[in-house]
């Protein structure tokens, strides 16, 4: 049976308080959970619900976002009919407004052009598991403009829409610059009428570095995890063929996810450990994450620490527990690891 | 049309009966090995590494999760569009229809996809052992000595000697003499299976051979010893790194060993990684009860026992209690409280009951768990 539907995601979204970790990418690529980035969690969605055309609207820090996506093929996007298409714009500098409805606004004609007759429209920041076919029977049975997609009453920022309808909003509505592209279905229009679907599992938005590292370490519950990932609708991301993980003799390592690749001689508790990381003998890691190929040298002590990719932590590092914090790309107390 | 430099044919028909069954219905090249590979992936890896990019897989046995593994090749970045991977099973011709019965039948048959690429060299590998080998270095050493075959030797011990292929050398590495399996060995230079031929030599000898009604069709029995006896140039290139033949259930526990040992093989060098099919699955979690020591542990796997020096495959999970030593734990295994696994293969989706203990009665066997009596106290 075919799918009745396209999936459009906002990846335009900027985040000032996780400036530290998007002053190289994107938010939608920003590293999660050991081997995802954010926006694998839609893109993944989308695809477990056999959608097979997805929109992605980038507008800064284009590279990362570009590299992880490839031709969509970690997706099963890389499709002769439909598949990933990306719409960039550099056009609007500043971060503090998204301006995906002006963007889409110029790629109305991908709307016209696709089969589908309704459109899924989601942020790249929400970590949850949705089935949108079943949201499409919702939608089907409730005879609304709009489902929006709500967790304990509360709006996802995730909606179900008709197409001609989404069309029809577009090209009839004025805007100004700034808007996200969910504004245009709050500006009056008599056919827009909302029925919302409540999701109840898990769900994570990632919209500052408190957020980041909370719902991090709120998948670290097994009752949590365990309700994101499915077996048999699997989280897709990009693949990097890094072998087995491989535990030293002096290794301790409890309440963690541990990512491929990684070497693990020193103690990690309640962690989050991205591939290819090295932790030495000797390192105690607590309550931290270490992005892809960090490597945490013998006797250092990492408290609530976020530590960006490719950086060696030093022995000289002892850091407070306050609060979390981020140890930024290009970090330079310890040398940088030649990538 | 311009022909390829080197085209490679990768031998993956073998039944692997000494495998018992973890060979039942799978071809032994795509038996899971090493935490989340399959055996074929490092022959097919070095293949990638070395820049060889065609590649044909001659398959027989039990093909079917070998083909669809292998797809068309992207895994290894092989699906490329002049040359790339191609499953080349038996087929009928026009007035008969064989089985591969030896190797060199095998490649014979399909001469065809040889013709097609044309190639300077043909490269032959086998689907079954575990090494990392740079194949452009042996091509090097190939065309300098302008070998019209070069055959790939590593150093046994010279009691084992007699359990290989051995290849008597001059001082120039040429083969004078070869000698399968002998009793009194005047070398310890076993041959790998590794071969590299000039194309042409290779086309007139599988001719010869196919002629042959005395011949097994096998290139260290018949081909080799032919070529010699024609006074053809026979290189040996010496291979000295890590090099096991998986075709054992103890050879293949051991081999999945010898990669806790990085010194043996390491599987983390970036700049030799070694591909697989993906398996799309979550981190590992390690949960406040688990104890880890000495071990390799894949994707998808959650560990909440105990874990000395073992090799754990995506998907597995090992309970509470739990205890898993010295042993190879194959994908989607669920281990449950309280049992006890020590020196054993647990095959792919095997469930071990709660309480359960499998450990060899002789400590120095390796059990397969699901192929033999084994001692089995506790549990349903």
């Amino acid at each position: 049976m075919k799918n009745n539907m396209l999936c459009i995601i906002d990846a335009t979204t900027y985040s000032e308080s996780l400036h530290d970790l998007t002053s190289y990418r994107s938010l939608a690529a920003l590293p999660f959970l050991g081997r995802y980035r954010l926006i694998d969690f839609p893109l993944s969605n989308a695809v477990n619900s056999n959608i097979t055309n997805v929109a992605i609207v980038t507008r800064y820090h284009h590279r990362a976002i570009l590299d992880h996506l490839g031709s969509g093929k970690s997706w099963d996007l890389d499709r002769k009919n439909d598949g990933l298409f990306l719409f960039p714009s550099e056009l609007y500098t500043d971060y503090d407004y998204t301006h995906s409805l002006r963007i889409l606004s110029n790629h109305v004609d991908y709307l016209k052009r696709s089969s589908q007759e309704y459109v899924v429209l989601t942020n790249c920041y929400t970590i949850c598991y949705l089935d949108y076919e079943k949201i499409l029977k919702f939608h089907l049975n409730h005879k609304q403009g709009v489902t929006s997609i709500v967790n304990k009453g509360n709006p996802l920022d995730i909606y179900l829409i008709r197409k001609d309808l989404l069309i029809e909003l577009i090209e009839g509505c004025s805007f100004t610059n700034g808007e996200s592209v969910y504004e245009i279905l709050y500006k009056g229009n008599a056919k827009v009428t909302f029925e919302e679907y409540e999701h109840s599992d898990f769900v994570a938005q990632i919209n500052s570095l408190d957020s980041y590292f909370e719902s991090s370490m709120q998948l670290l519950k097994p009752e949590n995890w365990k309700q994101l990932f499915k077996y048999a609708k699997p989280i897709f991301t990009k693949v990097k063929d890094e072998p087995p993980t491989f535990y030293g003799e002096n290794s301790s390592v409890s309440n963690s996810l541990i990512a491929n690749g990684c070497v693990i001689n020193g103690v990690v508790e309640n962690s989050i450990i991205f591939r290819g990381a090295v932790v030495e003998e000797g390192a105690i890691v607590r309550n931290s994450i270490i992005m892809q190929r960090g490597k945490v040298l013998n006797s250092s002590v990492l408290e609530k620490l976020i530590i960006d990719k490719d950086i060696i932590i030093s022995n000289e590092n002892n850091f407070d527990n306050e609060y979390p914090k981020i140890i930024p790309k290009g970090y330079k107390q310890g040398a940088m690891i030649n990538t | 049309m311009v022909g390829k430099r080197v085209v490679a044919m990768l031998l993956a028909g073998g039944k692997g009966s000494r495998l018992n069954t973890l060979t039942k219905g799978i071809a032994k090249p795509a038996v899971p090995f090493g935490g989340k590979y399959r055996i074929i992936d490092f022959t097919l890896s070095n293949c990638s590494n070395s820049g060889i990019d065609t590649v044909g897989v001659l398959t027989q046995y039990e093909p079917l999760e070998l083909n669809s593994y292998i797809g068309i090749g992207s895994a290894w970045d092989l699906d490329r569009t002049f040359g790339g991977v191609t499953v080349l099973p038996p087929y009928s011709e026009e007035d008969s229809m064989k089985w591969y019965s030896g190797t060199a039948s095998a490649v014979y048959q399909n001469i065809n996809f040889l013709k097609k690429y044309n190639p300077e060299h043909v490269l032959i590998l086998s689907g079954d052992h575990i090494y990392k080998m740079d194949y452009s270095k042996m091509l090097d050493y190939h065309t300098e000595n302008n070998a019209d075959v070069t055959i790939s030797v590593i150093k046994v011990p010279w009691e084992e000697a007699s359990r290989f292929g051995i290849m008597n050398t001059n001082d120039k590495m040429e083969v004078i003499d070869f000698e399968e399996k002998p009793s009194l060995p005047q070398s310890n230079l076993a041959s790998m299976g590794i071969y590299i031929f000039r194309w042409e030599i290779l086309k007139d000898f599988l001719q010869i051979d196919n002629c042959n009604e005395n011949s097994s069709h096998d290139f260290g029995k018949d081909v080799i010893p032919e070529l010699i006896k024609s006074k053809k140039r026979v290189y040996a290139y010496y291979f000295d790194g890590y090099w096991k033949d998986v075709g054992t259930v103890k050879s293949l526990w051991e081999a999945n060993m010898d990669l806790l040992y990085k010194n043996r093989l390491d599987l983390y060098d970036p700049n030799w990684k070694i591909y697989s099919v993906n398996p799309h699955q979550p981190p590992q979690y390690i949960s406040p009860t688990a104890e880890i020591k000495n071990s390799l542990i894949n994707e998808g796997c959650i560990i909440k026992g105990k874990v000395n020096h073992s090799v754990i495959f995506q998907g597995v999970t090992i309970a509470d209690n739990a205890t898993v030593i010295d042993s190879v734990i194959m994908p989607g295994v669920s281990i449950e409280e309280g049992a006890v696994i020590e020196r054993a293969i647990v095959p792919t989706d095997y469930i071990v009951k709660r309480d359960a203990v499998i450990r060899p009665k002789d400590e120095n066997d390796i059990i397969l768990v699901g192929d033999c009596e084994f001692a089995i106290n506790g549990g349903a």
